[in-house]
């Protein structure tokens, strides 16, 4: 039983390193080819809930992964509306998982994939996620908890996933009630066809298997527990030998697609990224997955994470790609905004006063 | 006799773990919860104490399970 778990979760970590560079290749940015934060991010941009002209595109991955998740929920009649554990408190959270990984650039499966693709920025904010996760872990040890769940009508819990329906058709006739990047990475994208099975693949499999890339630290740090993270390994060990095949692996901090070298904001990113989806009880990947599962806690995490994409970028939270001069590696702009420095900073205080806040002693029968 | 306890948070299993501990049951351990009995990444803790409803459940235990030649008898529900 324990075995075919393990099995799964690294089908899923395969299929993901795999399907992370694939799609790069097949158009999608760099070092981009899955990425949840920026997904999201461009499908706020899409729907006109910011206004940063390069990074605007409804991703038929984000709409796979729920779809896929919902399907294979229903079949396997593991679809449950359940919800009401502090929505208000996750969609905050959610809200600032994503200025976290704007200004880091990238949410936990795209850091995997950048560390594959030879990107030590990546590498040097994995310092950071772990840490947040670890620290995460103290406070589920020490009585943190957002309540339970409890059953919903099953509209509600389908709500979300249905939604995704009208959004794909929108995509698909190319809506004029939507934006469309022309430049930037919001203009880079893979076919959508193919970009959707991929990613309903992945949604139905991950459903399967649990994959979680902050569960899989988690379980190491708190139960001693490597099931999840056979699945991160196996994404960063199949990205990183199809980036050497493809010659797509370039071992450096500078001149990396759509990232920054910024060492402090890369961990201070990631730190916030890898402590909300803690106390979130998932990463955004695990979100989208259980919204499709009829979670409508997850749903309002990834509502959260949409108008927390828009207000990083309608106020300048989100950081920019480092910009070079002409032919050298001087690095002349990009990095973590002002804003963007002082809203991490804020980020980490409010998630340690949410994690106090909410954490109480263990019950007596 | 082997059993699995299942939770809706995190917090639920920690305190049943620890209300087994304090019981003396040095044999009860966290460990994922089985792909079976939870669609959630939660925590499961599984122990070998006799199960006793009112000394070991509250409202964030969500189902305890009688494990028998690798399948679960559920023996108490809070769903």
């Amino acid at each position: 039983m324990k075995k075919k778990n393990l099995i799964a979760v690294i089908v899923t970590g395969v299929l993901l390193g795999f399907a992370g560079v694939f799609l790069m290749i097949k158009g999608n940015p760099g070092n981009m080819g899955f990425c949840i934060a920026c997904f999201l991010r461009d499908i706020a941009g899409a729907l006109k809930l910011h206004t940063a002209p390069v990074v605007q595109y409804v991703r038929p991955e984000v709409i796979g992964i729920i779809f896929g998740s919902f399907l294979i929920s229903l079949i396997t009649r593991e679809f449950r509306a359940r919800g009401g554990s502090s929505p208000l408190t996750r969609f905050f959270l959610g809200f600032m998982v994503m200025i976290g990984a704007l200004v880091f650039l990238g949410c936990p499966l795209r850091m995997v994939l950048r560390m594959a693709a030879g990107d030590l920025n990546a590498w040097i904010g994995l310092i950071g996620f772990m840490i947040g996760v670890f620290v995460g872990t103290l406070f589920l040890r020490n009585g943190f908890s957002l309540g339970r769940t409890y059953m919903k009508n099953p509209l509600e819990g389908a709500i979300v996933p249905v939604l995704q329906i009208p959004l794909f058709i929108m995509l698909l006739v190319a809506s004029p009630l939507l934006a469309f990047s022309e430049k930037g990475p919001g203009s880079m994208h893979a076919d959508i066809w193919l970009a959707l099975i991929l990613s309903l693949a992945v949604g139905v499999i991950g459903q399967r298997s649990r994959i979680c890339m902050a569960g899989g630290f988690r379980d190491v740090f708190m139960i001693k527990e490597f099931h999840l993270f056979w699945g991160n390994i196996a994404i960063l060990v199949v990205a990183l030998v199809y980036n050497l095949i493809n010659s797509s692996f370039k071992l450096s901090l500078l001149h990396q697609p759509v990232s920054h070298s910024q060492w402090l904001w890369n961990i201070l990113g990631l730190f916030v990224v890898g402590l909300g989806s803690v106390l979130l009880g998932g990463c955004p990947m695990r979100q989208l997955i259980l919204s499709g599962t009829g979670n409508t806690d997850s749903a309002i995490t990834v509502i959260g994470l949409v108008a927390g994409a828009a207000f990083a970028h309608n106020f300048g939270l989100a950081s920019g790609g480092d910009v070079y001069e002409e032919g050298t590696s001087i690095i002349t702009g990009g990095g973590a905004s002002p804003a963007g420095r002082i809203a991490a900073i804020v980020c980490i205080v409010v998630m340690l006063i949410i994690g106090f806040a909410y954490s109480k002693k263990p019950k007596k029968a | 006799m082997e059993y699995i306890a299942t939770f809706h948070t995190h917090f639920g299993a920690f305190s049943f773990l620890r209300r087994l501990q304090d019981m003396g049951d040095e044999g009860a351990t966290m460990i994922p919860a089985p792909r079976k009995l939870s669609v959630s990444c939660g925590s499961a803790v599984r122990f070998t104490f006799e199960f006793d409803e009112d000394a070991m459940v509250d409202d964030d235990t969500e189902g305890v399970y009688r494990v028998e030649n690798d399948d679960y008898i559920e023996i108490f529900s809070n769903h």
